[in-house]
């Protein structure tokens, strides 16, 4: 501990404590730890309130406050640096480890932990600005020429039967790609376009593979892509040729470059932007299941709807069922079977009455004829006499033989008779022959 | 045979037309019986699918058919 005592206070003078108070190692005041931190504090704060600092990011973490912790470092040194959750959200990037950044802020004492740290206001990536400023311009140009419409892009095919995939055979792209695929089970066939993708003969070798892509129509789909990297490293996709490649692409395109916050020119010529190349292939493997399930919802609709229409035919169907058919019939016929059976009831009596009528008629005729028969007539005493003539036979058999064959007539007057002239006479019972004494008119 | 988008688009059109209240049942069904055998056609299809991995060996500057690899991942 000996050893110590020299060292603060060499810090001390450093700092500017006073000098009076200067003393021998021994006699040198005694200050509290939290008495010599304030020192420190004071010292420290009032020099460093604004510095911008240039360095690697490492140690990187984001607390769950929302606050961004890490540090800088460079071949050396480290130094302790925090961004507050406020200033961290109007960042333009992600930082993450490796990152070279300059951080602009204030250096800030923690007295509990003994430490000193950045406080971050502002931090952009080092060395960046000419290329950003450069693919800005590059962008603001391409957009201008239309490269970038909205109406450009073209729908995906919900089923990709087929992906190439332009990127290096020996990437992490592919190997995510590969691994995702594998493990969704997709049964999707990939084509792969090795191309590089970095350096300055990647840019023409993406374009060419894009073009062939769409020259021999190979696929349903094509991504284009790389694993993360340095600005850069990811620059050939920001190259006006891969773009006008992609813009020029009949064959859908999806752009997967680098990271989530990484971001290439390629992302907005494409048809779709993936964050990643790994968030490509999922995208590529969930177009199945996602087709299987709506395979499923329109052979429900199907059914269903075919369920219910029968359905509603068979109420519809129902009203005409045997037993409704023939309660309804009977319905509408009872009328008509009343109505026949009283017509037949009328008949009936009416035939009855008629036949009773026609008895008496007949009793009646009968009695009426009998009445009128001559017999009955001959009964009561009258006979019926007719001429026989004079040179005829005489019998009175022969007589009432030409009588009934109606030769002759029956006498109802005197005038014409002669006396000697035959005349046949009927009785109730029996005739006669008789002769004409005299004529009396 | 159309190919596998037209096929499914025609599935959806059939969804869509088996709704309608006054399609007359004779129709209904023929677009039940169409639909359906197209579902199960695609859902086949879908199913039956291997999936490969191939690169191609050609050039980009190669004119004619694409020649074709399996895919043998090399790790760097």
């Amino acid at each position: 501990m000996h050893l110590k005592k020299p060292h603060v206070d060499a810090i001390v003078i450093a700092m500017g404590f006073p000098a009076k108070e200067k003393a021998a190692a021994d006699s040198s005041p005694l200050l509290t730890v939290s008495e010599l931190t304030s020192l420190i504090k004071g010292n420290l704060e009032a020099s460093f309130p604004d510095v911008t600092v240039e360095g690697e990011i490492s140690n990187a973490k984001l607390a769950s406050s929302g606050h961004f912790y890490f540090s800088l470092k460079d071949e050396n040194s480290i130094i302790q640096a925090v961004m507050f959750k406020s200033k961290l959200a109007a960042l333009g990037f992600a930082p993450s480890d490796g990152l070279r950044v300059r951080a602009h802020g204030a250096i800030s004492v923690y007295a509990q932990r003994g430490q000193y740290q950045l406080i971050v206001q502002s931090l952009r990536k080092a060395g960046t600005g000419d290329i950003l400023a450069m693919l800005e311009e590059r962008k603001r140009l391409l957009a201008s020429q239309g490269y970038f419409d909205a109406e450009r892009k073209k729908a995906l095919p919900r089923f990709p039967g087929r992906v190439a995939i332009v990127t290096s055979p020996t990437g992490a792209a592919i190997h995510d790609i590969l691994n995702v695929l594998g493990r969704r089970n997709s049964a999707i066939d990939i084509v792969i376009l090795p191309a590089p993708v970095q350096g300055a003969e990647a840019a023409p070798a993406i374009a060419k593979r894009i073009e062939q892509a769409n020259r021999l129509d190979i696929a349903d789909v094509i991504v284009v892509c790389r694993g993360g990297g340095s600005l850069e490293d990811l620059l050939p996709f920001s190259e006006t040729v891969v773009v006008k490649a992609i813009a020029a692409s009949r064959i859908p395109v999806i752009s997967a470059v680098g990271h989530e916050i990484d971001w290439a020119l390629s992302d907005f010529a494409a048809d779709l932007r993936a964050p990643t190349p790994s968030a490509a292939a999922e995208l590529v493997a969930e177009s199945r299941e996602v087709l299987l399930r709506e395979l499923d919802q329109f052979q429900a609709v199907l059914e269903s709807t075919m369920r219910s229409k029968l359905d509603a035919l068979g109420a519809s169907l129902e009203v005409f069922s045997p037993e409704l058919v023939k309660a309804r019939f009977e319905i509408l016929s009872l009328p008509i079977v009343n109505r026949l059976d009283d017509a037949h009831e009328a008949l009936v009596n009416s035939i009855k009455g008629l036949l009773a009528d026609l008895d008496h008629w007949i009793a009646l005729a009968c009695s009426i004829i009998e009445t009128a028969s001559p017999q009955a007539v001959l009964k009561r005493g009258f006979s019926i006499v007719r001429r026989v003539g004079k040179t005829q036979a005489v019998s009175a058999s022969a007589g009432q033989a030409a009588a009934s064959r109606g030769g002759n007539e029956i006498v109802r007057s005197s005038t014409g008779l002669e006396p000697g002239e035959h005349l046949h006479i009927s009785f109730a019972e029996g005739s006669a022959l008789a002769d004409v004494r005299e004529v009396n008119e | 045979m159309k190919n596998f988008e037209q096929r499914l688009q025609r599935l959806e059109y059939l969804a869509d037309r088996i709704k309608e209240p006054d399609l007359p049942i004779e129709e209904a069904m023929k677009v039940f019986e169409e639909g359906m055998t197209l579902s199960k056609g695609l859902r086949k299809e879908l199913e039956s699918l291997q999936g490969k991995v191939e690169m191609i060996t050609n050039g980009p500057d190669d004119q004619g058919g694409p020649d074709m690899v399996p895919f043998q991942e090399v790790k760097e």
